[in-house]
């Protein structure tokens, strides 16, 4: 082996240098192609024995939301590659939704994989949507694993996992509605152009909260029971007359929002920046550049990493959405300091006007 | 006869790690779309594996060459996310060939890369990311004599209509017994089959002598399958076309398995920040 050695110290001395040299250049290239671009800032969810066991034990509800995430990213990509105004094309993508309720997919498909184009222009907020569906699934995976009988500090910790990527997670704070109607001049056009679409992504919103709250049953017989009367009303009665709002997590689903009043938040804020980006990405008034600042824009706004700084806008006009009967109750504190989101039927109810003016950050101005 | 017996157990070996390691399902599964080195193809796109993912591949490589003799090839690979947008991994390679009088096993090599993705790919530019490894010599019959470095630019980019297309290009460091410095570079495309979780991949490969010696061509068709949300197999064909030109038919058939894993250990979660809800 020595004498190899000897012999090739000339011949590696090229070696290195031409090696340097090159990935010199490979650096510097890369890095010239680089300048003012996005990482891709992936991260692996938080890993548990409880991994999967929402998939395990009740399959059909978990594939029951595939097809939501096809219509999500589905509405994106045919704004972007069809027109806004393709009806012919939103009208198909409607058809693939609705084979897709009864018939989804085994697995999940990626955001990347139904959008492709939007993916490359947004891809910031695909990434924060995908990591909250993790959140969605650490808690329906926890709610549903007999094993874990500490059920509260189990969602906490797989709370504070995801808050720790803060640049990738919603913020926590009761938004409502404010963002998605006050937040540009493009509130409610997907919902006035595309009702029916709409539609079944408002019956969606529904959905993921009342399968929270069927796994609040005491027991695997009474969840998996709660889980198919979920879902033979999703299909039955929701999807077939919508709701004419977007439902806020702890209207639908009351006990999982005491227990998780921030998760409640977050999962509001994920539907509302999907139905924002609905909104953008169907406004013909706006280049794709504009839609791609603007996406940007309301993800900044409702990030947790900057809920500490941001005013969320008033609500000035109703557009074309209207709000819940409990989206007019406050986040509320109870006597034993935990708290209850915003929505809850529990919580304390304000008039309307509180609304129609901005809400500043906790602390400021209070 | 330590490495026989290893090589024997290989496919065995392969089966009861996937089964050790699970068979649950998870959800927003893209493994299948990942086109790590060797699974089946030689040009892998630009991105890594997710901060604290982890994933074993093993892979087997075979064929039988003009005049009856038969190799077979062995990998074994762990790769993680060890920071955001920056793998590692670290693997082997045994080998087997049989001249049809004798049979010869032994350990190839042992490999190690590291892989950096500078940006996630935007409207016009494709992503980025650099991958720099090196082999070592296994000390059997079959290892290569001398210590191997390369480093490659990778690029990766997407197309509306589903199309992903890779290109990676890069310069490969080896004594002369091992062949000597080459260029190397391919180009890579992958298309999924609808929402089946099922890619259709091919790729055209070239390394190119610095001094002297042919130019090495490899095509290489292949495809990959999500078997459940945290397992794809793979399944290839590999040929050497300067062989072909040389009138040797040299196919290799390529099959593989990569399974996703976290460890909970290595993961520090902060207290929970019984954050504002106002």
């Amino acid at each position: 082996m020595h004498n190899h050695s000897d012999g090739l110290d000339g011949r590696h001395h090229v070696s290195r240098t031409r090696i340097a040299t090159v990935a010199v250049l490979l650096i510097a290239l890369a890095e010239t192609s680089c300048t003012g671009v996005t990482p891709r800032n992936s991260q692996f969810y938080l890993p548990g024995k409880y991994n999967f066991a929402f998939y395990d034990t009740h399959t059909r509800a978990a594939r029951s939301f595939y097809a939501a995430h096809v219509a999500h990213f589905g509405i994106y990509e045919v704004a972007l590659t069809e027109g806004e105004d393709n009806t012919d094309a939103f009208a198909e993508l409607e058809t693939r939704i609705r084979r897709l309720v009864t018939a989804p997919p085994r697995f999940e498909p990626p955001a990347e994989l139904i959008a492709p184009s939007w993916s490359r222009m947004a891809h910031p907020t695909g990434r924060t949507m995908d990591w909250t569906h993790h959140l969605h699934s650490q808690l329906y995976d926890i709610l549903t694993d007999p094993s874990v009988t500490e059920k509260k500090a189990a969602g906490e910790r797989a709370m504070a996992y995801y808050l720790s990527n803060a640049e990738a997670a919603f913020s926590t704070r009761g938004y409502g509605h404010r963002w998605m109607m006050g937040g540009g001049t493009w509130a409610g056009v997907f919902a006035r152009k595309y009702p029916d679409i709409n539609g079944i992504l408002w019956s969606y919103h529904w959905h993921h909260a009342a399968v929270y709250e069927a796994l609040m049953e005491p027991t695997p017989e009474a969840q998996a029971r709660e889980l198919d009367r979920v879902i033979d009303l999703f299909v039955d009665s929701v999807l077939a007359n919508p709701p004419e709002y977007m439902p806020l997590t702890a209207e639908v689903a009351p006990r999982f929002s005491r227990m998780f009043p921030a998760a409640a938040h977050i999962f509001d804020n994920l539907h509302m920046m999907h139905d924002i980006t609905n909104d953008i990405m169907v406004d013909e008034n706006l280049s794709r550049e504009q839609k791609e600042a603007e996406i940007n824009r309301l993800l900044q706004n409702q990030l947790y990493a900057t809920q500490s700084s941001m005013v969320a806008p008033a609500i000035t006009t109703m557009a074309d959405h209207t709000m819940g009967p409990s989206s007019t109750r406050i986040p509320t504190q109870l006597p034993d300091g935990s708290w209850l989101p915003q929505g809850h039927p529990e919580s304390q109810m304000v008039p309307m006007g509180q609304f129609m003016i901005p809400l500043l950050p906790e602390g400021v101005g209070r | 006869m330590r490495a026989a017996a290893r090589i024997r157990d290989l496919p065995l070996f392969a089966v009861l790690v996937v089964a050790m390691l699970g068979g649950h399902e998870a959800t927003a599964q893209e493994d299948f779309r990942s086109l790590d080195a060797g699974r089946p193809l030689k040009v892998t796109d630009a991105y890594p594996k997710k901060y604290l993912e982890w994933e074993f591949q093993f892979g087997l490589q075979g064929g039988w060459t003009e005049g009856g003799s038969r190799s077979l090839g062995g990998a074994f690979v762990l790769e993680t996310g060890l920071f955001r947008n920056f793998e590692i991994g670290a693997g082997l390679q045994v080998a087997r060939e049989d001249d049809g009088a004798s049979t010869t096993n032994g350990l190839e090599s042992l490999q190690i890369q590291a892989l950096y993705n500078f940006k996630h790919e935007g409207w016009t530019w494709p992503g980025v990311a650099i991958q720099a490894g090196a082999e070592a010599p296994g000390g059997s019959d079959l290892s290569r004599e001398h210590w191997a470095w390369g480093a490659d630019l990778l690029l990766t980019r997407s197309f509306a209509n589903l199309l992903r297309v890779h290109v990676n290009a890069g310069y490969g460091v080896g004594s002369d017994v091992d062949g000597g410095d080459y260029w190397r570079g391919g180009v890579a495309l992958d298309i999924p089959m609808g929402f089946s979780s099922r890619l259709i991949m091919g790729d055209v490969y070239a390394e190119i002598p610095v001094d002297t010696g042919p130019t090495r061509t490899w095509a290489e068709l292949g495809t990959r399958i999500q078997v459940s949300n945290l397992t794809v197999i793979d399944v290839g064909l590999t040929t050497r076309l300067d062989e072909w030109n040389r009138g040797t038919g040299n196919i290799q058939l390529v099959l593989g398995v990569s399974r996703v894993f976290g460890i909970g250990r290595l993961v520090r979660v902060p207290e929970y920040p019984d954050p504002s809800i106002r």
